[in-house]
């Protein structure tokens, strides 16, 4: 299965050309970190098609993940 | 006692007494007297000039005047084009309601010139902090002039200039936990333009504990994301997670577009808030990205 993958701001180095990822079905967004090679310490909020999820959710085809570092600055 | 600038404190600062009836009763008069009817509008409308000049010849407080005028159903021109985005009614609520600005650096200067131009009746301001050189590409209170001078000062002339109708309370202090129910128990709202990830969990949790809605902001280069926090609801708190050194914001800067945008966002809430709307933000957070030109409503 194909998920869009969209990583902010120190991380949007990690967004894939296309933006989008081949995965095996139950895919978590665990292992889209695995797989892009983005540090987990760095990583501190996921959003699955706009709603806020767990690591360990499992993602479907044509799913839509955002991936966010911390964010204070003002 | 952390305020530096109590002259100005909430309301009345002595009982009513019988002369200050016929004080308003006098202005009232006056004020009806030089008020003017225009069939578009619902309402009368007073210049800002001839409410100053009445304010003083009656002996009365500028913020006091405009209470006055509001109550009698005439509208400070300075407000027309408020209307109708915000009602008559609307409007009064906003000059009735005091907000907390926690940090008046690039969000909060910003959110000081629109909440202050909207007609948010009274401000608490908090920031211990001074300008320099390196806030000018994006901070609005930061002028060649204000370098390395208290942001709270800046911020209180600036809003004195723009909006005399408002009250203004000032606190020049880097704000700790045990400030907070002191400067949020006058207040309907607190608005969160820190800078920094770590205070931001503090603010929320004393807010939270005070029952008090939090409008906050946060950037790093060209992202950038608002959201709303009523006692009990979800919050945003995830992105705040580790040191100030650990926020995005200090690899990729901020800047003057993202600020802005986000300083707007929070703007709005604060204004839909106040006015007695329904936040559009709670328990989401709108993002916005400008190296790909996305913006999204992400739900908590």
């Amino acid at each position: 299965m194909k998920i869009q993958v969209s990583c902010f701001a120190t991380l949007s180095k990690y967004t894939p050309e296309d933006g989008q990822v081949e995965l095996e079905e139950g895919a978590t967004p665990d292992l889209v970190l695995d797989r892009l090679l983005i540090p987990r310490e760095e990583v501190k909020i996921v959003f699955i098609n706009g709603q806020h999820a767990g690591m360990n959710a499992v993602l479907k085809h044509g799913d839509r993940l955002g991936i966010f570092p911390a964010i204070g600055g003002g | 006692m952390l305020f530096s600038s109590m002259e100005t404190a909430w309301g009345y600062s002595r009982p009513l007494e019988a002369g200050d009836f016929l004080k308003h009763d006098s202005f009232t008069a006056a004020l009806k007297r030089d008020a003017r009817l225009d069939s578009d509008y619902p309402f009368s409308i007073i210049s800002s000039p001839c409410l100053i000049q009445l304010a003083r010849e009656h002996g009365l407080e500028l913020f006091e005047a405009q209470s006055i005028c509001l109550d009698k159903h005439i509208l400070p021109e300075r407000y027309l084009r408020n209307f109708s985005s915000i009602s008559f009614s609307e409007q009064k609520k906003l000059a009735d309601s005091q907000v907390l600005l926690v940090g008046l650096g690039g969000l909060g200067g910003y959110i000081l010139e629109i909440l202050g131009r909207a007609g948010v009746g009274g401000f608490v301001l908090a920031d211990g902090d001074c300008f320099e050189d390196s806030n000018l590409n994006r901070q609005i209170l930061a002028t060649v002039d204000t370098i390395e001078k208290p942001k709270v000062i800046a911020a209180k002339v600036r809003l004195e200039s723009v909006n005399p109708f408002c009250r203004i309370q000032t606190a020049r202090a880097f704000l700790k936990a045990e400030d907070l129910p002191g400067l949020v128990k006058d207040v309907h709202l607190v608005v969160d333009a820190l800078g920094g990830v770590e205070f931001r969990l503090v603010l929320l949790r004393e807010t939270s504990r005070c029952k008090i809605p939090l409008v906050t902001g946060f950037v790093a280069g060209n992202t950038g994301l608002a959201s709303t926090v009523y006692p009990g609801g979800k919050s945003p708190a995830m992105f705040w997670q580790g040191k100030n050194s650990d926020g995005a914001e200090t690899v990729l800067g901020n800047t003057a577009p993202m600020v802005s945008l986000i300083a707007s966002v929070q703007s709005q809430e604060a204004i839909r808030i106040l006015s007695g709307k329904e936040s559009g933000l709670s328990d989401r957070v709108f993002m916005a990205d400008f190296e790909t030109m996305s913006f999204e409503l992400l739900k908590l």
